[in-house]
């Protein structure tokens, strides 16, 4: 039995990493609430079992599930027990040699880079750099099989799609309440995308659904208010300075037309007198015009 | 704020964002039907419909000026990403007569400011020759000095600004 296990845990290994990778998709089937003879990777163990038993006698390439009735139930059982948790403290392991078979049932633990962590912890943590863990490097340990898990930690983000199925896949078995955040969020098995946000905390990093769709600026209300305290001190200076440049007009306008009026005034002044002084030839004076 | 400029196109900052400093020489008279056109009056949209009554004054009719109007506020005084827009363009105008003796390269275009308070200029510059002066590709994001600087214009040798906004605007004041 135990060469058996940790026959299909390797063999597991490969194909849980295989379907962690290539879930990219967001056309998965529904997720359902957890059963254990129906989640994913229990379903997908039996199969993984079943191939690699009938590989044997029936080399077979494919890693699709096949609809096969499961050979061992008690088998099944076991493998039913085994969900993501183990899946995922396997999966990081370069001590993979050192399990021993009985420790693959508690979920908790032996990940020596998440300590204490277990996979839906992990998944309900806060998207952002600061949450890195103290082994610095997680890239490098983890492996391409982590690779969701580090970018998750990392600044980049894989799609909203892939990480959705990240959290079907973890909808699996909900091993003890720590499970909360994501658990109690009821809409996490609700349409693929929008609900992608909440469990990861409101660190802003997807834009905010359901608001205006123009990425929300990484602005606080103080710089809002700032903004808006600068604009409306530029739209003050400009009146001044309209009211200002007004009345500089109106001013010289006045003194323009001062002086013109004073000098139209001289100027008529001027012709009336000099008028004065023309003599005025009222009187008649008789001349000889005719010869008669 | 020191008094000592005096001179409303440079307190309207039309000296700065369009003209550098220069010095008048030639008369340049902009009426909109009975309203003379003086630095800073406020003048509505309704009231500018077609263009000017322009005159300018000069001494030699072989002499040609080219008047520009252009409006730096565009689209708005807040944020002018347009400035400045050309609403008109005459070139090739004698001294002594008015724009209608000229060559209207961009026809008169309305000013129709939606945002803010936006001024409006008349410059006029001297040419060195006739038929020296051509319009640009488009209204928009047009610069007077460098328009100046590639067609030989020199420096304004008249200018004179108005102020609009939009036909309900409350004029900037609170009621």
């Amino acid at each position: 039995m135990k060469a058996l296990l940790s026959g299909v845990e390797i063999h597991l290994q490969g194909k849980v990493k295989q379907s962690i990778t290539l879930t990219k998709s967001p056309t998965k089937p529904k997720p359902k609430m957890l059963d254990q003879s129906d989640d994913y990777f229990s379903t997908y163990l039996f199969h993984a079992s079943a191939n690699w038993r009938l590989g044997l006698e029936h080399p077979s390439h494919c890693s699709v599930p096949m609809a096969m009735p499961p050979p061992d139930a008690r088998m099944a059982d076991a493998f039913a027990v085994r969900s993501m948790e183990e899946v995922w403290k396997d999966i990081s392991l370069p001590s993979l040699n050192d399990q021993p078979a009985d420790s693959i049932i508690s979920p908790r633990a032996h990940n020596p880079n998440f300590p204490g962590m277990i996979l839906l912890d992990f998944l309900a943590r806060p998207i952002n750099n600061k949450e890195i863990p103290t082994p610095g490097t997680p890239d490098d340990s983890n492996g391409a099989s982590l690779a969701e898990g580090t970018a998750l930690f990392a600044s980049r983000l894989p799609t909203p799609g892939t990480i959705l199925s990240l959290n079907s896949g973890s909808d699996l078995q909900y091993v003890d309440s720590d499970g909360g955040p994501l658990r109690s969020n009821p809409t996490l098995n609700a349409p693929p995308g929008v609900a992608a946000a909440p469990p990861f905390g409101s660190s802003a990093v997807f834009p905010p659904f359901g608001k205006k769709r123009t990425p929300e600026s990484n602005e606080t209300s103080e710089d809002r208010r700032h903004k808006r305290m600068m604009k409306n001190r530029e739209s003050a200076a400009r009146s001044r300075a309209r009211k200002q440049a007004y009345t500089t007009e109106l001013e010289l306008e006045v003194a323009h037309l001062q002086e013109e009026n004073a000098k139209l005034r001289r100027q008529q002044e001027k012709l009336l007198s000099s008028t004065d002084q023309l003599p005025k030839k009222t009187s008649l004076t008789r001349t000889l015009t005719a010869p008669f | 704020m020191p008094r000592g400029s005096r001179d409303p196109l440079t307190e309207s900052r039309v000296i700065g964002d369009v003209l550098d400093s220069f010095t008048r020489s030639i008369a340049l008279r902009v009426s909109y039907a009975t309203r003379e056109v003086n630095n800073g009056v406020e003048l509505k949209p309704s009231h500018v419909v077609n263009q000017p009554r322009v005159d300018i004054g000069g001494d030699d009719l072989r002499t040609f000026y080219t008047l520009v109007m252009v409006d730096p506020d565009a689209p708005s005084p807040s944020d002018p990403n347009l400035r400045e827009y050309v609403h008109w363009l005459v070139t090739d105008i004698p001294a002594t007569t008015g724009a209608s003796f000229g060559q209207e390269v961009m026809c008169y275009e309305s000013p129709r400011p939606t945002v803010g308070i936006h001024r409006f200029v008349f410059v006029l510059f001297r040419q060195l020759g006739r038929q020296t002066v051509y319009a640009p590709g488009w209204r928009q994001n047009f610069n007077t000095r460098e328009f100046a600087e590639l067609y030989n214009l020199g420096q304004p040798v008249a200018a004179v600004y108005f102020n609009c906004q939009r036909e309900s605007g409350s004029g900037g004041r609170r009621a």
